[in-house]
């Protein structure tokens, strides 16, 4: 008898099927025929646990680096299989065995049974992570099971059957199986063919009624064949593909950092069932927003580790994606848990302004910034952001011959020098600051107790994570809380950091963009800034943006959300539900990001040469298809105004694809180049 | 399912929306042109070989796999002679 060799999973499912009415028992081969791995090497699953074991002893104040903790893994193993050799045919070795000697090497006395479950717990995670189930081939083993067949696992492995079981649990296939067998149990493996008659032995199967079915020709075929058992062997092409293209990537990425990100991406790749049709925007969620968010978040935990923050507060509305990033990745990524603790935080830059002003007022820097966007026009615009009311402001107004509605943005119609000077002598007005001061006290206090039922203030060290732009929500936020000599120290870690007015940075209050920052000299990373908005709905939060805080009337406070029956709200509920496949699509890849960074990286440190490509290729030169699939329908900026600025005087030629329509998209689209050169002028220029 | 959907993995093993094609025309530019910071950049070889396995991948293995087993078949042969000599 010799082995059928078959060379797809439906060949082998159909010749399976031809042949199961003549058997009892089927066995499968575990690796490679059931489950697959992300990664084309088993081995790659042992680097972040040798760094996982390094953590733990750092903790306990031992110096093993994760290249030392791998290498002694791998000479107690080998020592292991060369003993096993001496009594049995095979060399095999059995994982609980040779760790615990590891650790034992390692941590001495306090290798108790608790550390080895530990590591072993992490072990098993890391490789659920990275095994998926052949569909075509579970959904046959199914069917056997249906038929009454018995159906058995046999795997050649380190892994004893108790931990094969976990792995077959995960990937829902262990009530379908009747045994399973692993050569770490009893050192019988099939590579010697042993293991065959064992479990006939133990089964009491009859081998001319038992298909074995594997992907190895010598354990899987050759071996069964020699007991009298029918072998299938499962040789795919589309398999080694696969493989070879994930250990090239691999391979590369350990001498050129820009493969880091790509091959990162290529393990967190959907497969087998996983990776069904989806729309363009599922796809570009998943190969785009995810990798760069995910990416972001592992700085974010990275960063605050190295600072000894002890909380990190997500923002509203965008910190909602980011928090739900952060619990799926964080904990996989780090698993000592040497983490802070997290929570998220209503805030918006509406609500803080006025919060902003109760003790410092209404100072020029804060005022100008109203005026950065071109929708706002005059001081009805100042009290709409601050939280004032304009009737209580008119009379000093007039004492600097201003009115509610005189321009002071140089943007529109109306705007003269004067007024501006007048505005300038205004916020210098003593009596209209105790007037600003005496406005906003309650939302001030409103928002104190709110930060207090969160225990804001029992830290030393936060961090507050937001998209970005100008940090203008952490400035407000830093004026609001800064006369209590209980604040933390606010470690302010955006997405990206535009800074279109200068931050007032202090060791107590600073920010750092990780994706963009206009402080470090980066090119290709400014790309973002064609398309902020696109980052900003990707990560919003579907429900509507906070107002106000106000004291509520049993002394708490109370948070005032905007309604959402208008057309803004509307348009924005239109915009939640055309962005669900793509904000699914970001929390999807983050399942999988932690293991596939795991296993091709230590940290964030070679990140940055992909993320710059992803932004350029997809910002800056991006297909007209893609900016009609991806672009949003609707943002809402709290800050911006109505008013309508004045038109530019001279014609312009190159547009943003991501903001132009109809024709002029499409000639943006042909001069991408030209675009792209006058944006870094304007990024030198700046 | 709509009209444009694909899966996220191509049947190439490539990434939508982000293939080797479009990293290599992107490698044109950054070679004409200022793109930006991208460290060693992706190689030219890198992403030739690469390509050369998304998309030629499948029959270059099927021809492997069909070496292998005739060597394996040859050795068989030539053991079984060894053993009747």
């Amino acid at each position: 008898m010799s082995p059928e060799t078959l060379y797809s999973p439906d060949d082998l499912v159909a010749r399976g099927r031809q042949l199961q009415e003549d058997v009892e028992t089927v066995s499968f081969d575990m690796f490679d025929t059931l489950l697959v791995r992300r990664t084309h090497d088993p081995d790659l699953v042992k680097l972040p646990v040798a760094r996982y074991i390094s953590c733990l002893a750092k903790e306990r104040g031992l110096d093993w680096n994760w290249r030392e903790v791998q290498t002694l893994r791998n000479e107690t193993e080998s020592a292991m299989r060369a003993l096993t050799g001496e009594s049995y045919e095979d060399q095999e070795a059995r994982y609980p065995v040779f760790m615990q000697e590891t650790l034992e090497k390692i941590f001495g006395q306090a290798a108790d049974q608790e550390l080895l479950s530990q590591v072993t717990d992490y072990e098993l995670q890391m490789e659920n992570a990275i095994l998926v189930p052949r569909t075509k081939i579970v959904e046959w083993l199914k069917e056997l099971s249906a038929a009454g067949k018995r159906v058995i696992v046999i795997s050649d492995i380190y892994l004893p059957s108790e931990h094969l079981r976990v792995l077959l649990q995960h990937a829902g296939i262990l009530e379908h199986i009747e045994q399973v067998f692993s050569s770490a149990d009893n050192f019988l493996a099939k590579a010697s063919g042993l293991a065959y008659p064992e479990v006939a032995v133990k089964l009491d199967l009859n081998a001319e009624k038992w298909i074995h079915v594997g992907d190895n020709p010598i354990s899987d075929g050759f071996r069964p064949c020699e007991h009298g058992i029918k072998s299938l062997v499962l040789q795919d092409p589309e398999e080694y593909r696969r493989k070879a293209i994930a250990a090239r990537q691999y391979f590369y990425s350990t001498r050129r950092p820009f493969w880091k990100g790509r091959a990162i991406q290529q393990l967190m790749a959907p497969l087998e069932a996983e990776n069904c049709p989806r729309p363009p925007m599922y796809i570009e969620g998943y190969n785009f927003f995810g990798p760069l968010i995910c990416m972001y978040v592992h700085y974010v935990a990275e960063r605050c580790r190295e600072k000894h923050i002890s909380k990190v507060f997500f923002l509203s509305r965008e910190g909602w994606m980011f928090k739900q990033v952060w619990e799926k990745t964080v904990s996989a990524l780090y698993p000592d848990g040497r983490l802070p603790d997290i929570e998220y935080l209503y805030v918006s830059r509406q609500a803080l302004a006025g919060a902003s002003c109760a003790f410092e007022g209404l100072t020029q820097e804060k005022a100008d910034i109203v005026f950065l966007p071109a929708g706002n026009r005059c001081f009805r615009d100042v009290c709409r952001v601050f939280g004032l009311e304009p009737e209580r402001m008119q009379p000093y107004l007039a004492q600097h011959d201003l009115d509610l509605d005189s321009t002071l943005s140089p943007a529109h119609e109306g705007f003269s020098v004067e007024n501006r000077r007048a505005f300038e002598l205004l916020i210098r007005n003593q009596e209209f600051q105790h007037e600003v001061m005496r406005q906003n006290k309650e939302a001030n206090q409103a928002l104190q107790r709110y930060l207090e039922s969160l225990g804001f203030f029992d830290h030393d060290n936060v961090a507050l994570v937001d998209i970005g732009w100008l940090g203008t929500i952490q400035r407000f936020f830093h004026c609001a809380i800064k006369h209590r000599t209980d604040r933390p120290v606010l470690h302010g870690m955006l997405f990206g950091a535009s800074r279109g007015v200068v931050y007032p940075t202090s060791p107590d209050n600073y920010i750092e963009g990780f994706i963009f920052d206009r402080e470090r000299f980066d090119f290709a990373s400014s790309s973002i800034l064609y398309a902020r908005d696109l980052f900003e709905e990707a990560c919003r939060a579907p429900y509507p943006t906070l107002n106000a805080y106000t004291l509520s009337e049993d002394g708490g406070y109370e948070l005032i959300f905007r309604e959402m029956d208008d057309d803004i709200g509307k348009g924005e509920q239109n915009q939640d539900s055309h962005y669900a496949d793509l904000q699914q699509a970001i929390l999807d890849a983050a399942d999988r990001f932690a293991a596939a960074s795991s296993v091709v990286t230590q940290g964030t440190v070679g990140y940055r040469p992909w993320i710059n490509y992803l932004l350029v290729s997809k910002l800056a030169f991006p297909r007209l298809r893609e900016i009609h699939d991806i672009r949003h329908l609707h943002h809402l900026d709290d800050f911006h105004g109505a008013s309508k600025p004045k038109k530019s005087r001279r014609p312009q030629f190159l547009h943003n694809p991501w903001e132009a329509q109809g024709w002029r998209q499409r000639i943006a689209c042909m001069t991408q180049r030209w675009q792209f050169r006058k944006h870094l002028k304007n990024m030198i220029n700046r | 399912m709509g009209k444009t959907d694909k899966p996220v993995l191509s049947h190439r093993y490539d990434l939508a929306g982000n293939t080797v094609l479009r990293l290599l025309g992107h490698w044109v530019r950054m070679k004409t042109s200022t793109m930006g910071n991208y460290d060693t950049g992706p190689g030219l070889l890198c992403m030739l070989k690469l390509g050369i396995l998304h998309y030629l991948g499948n029959p270059i293995f099927r021809v492997r796999i069909w070496l292998r087993n005739q060597y394996a078949l040859k050795a068989k042969v030539k053991r079984i002679v060894a053993k009747i000599r």
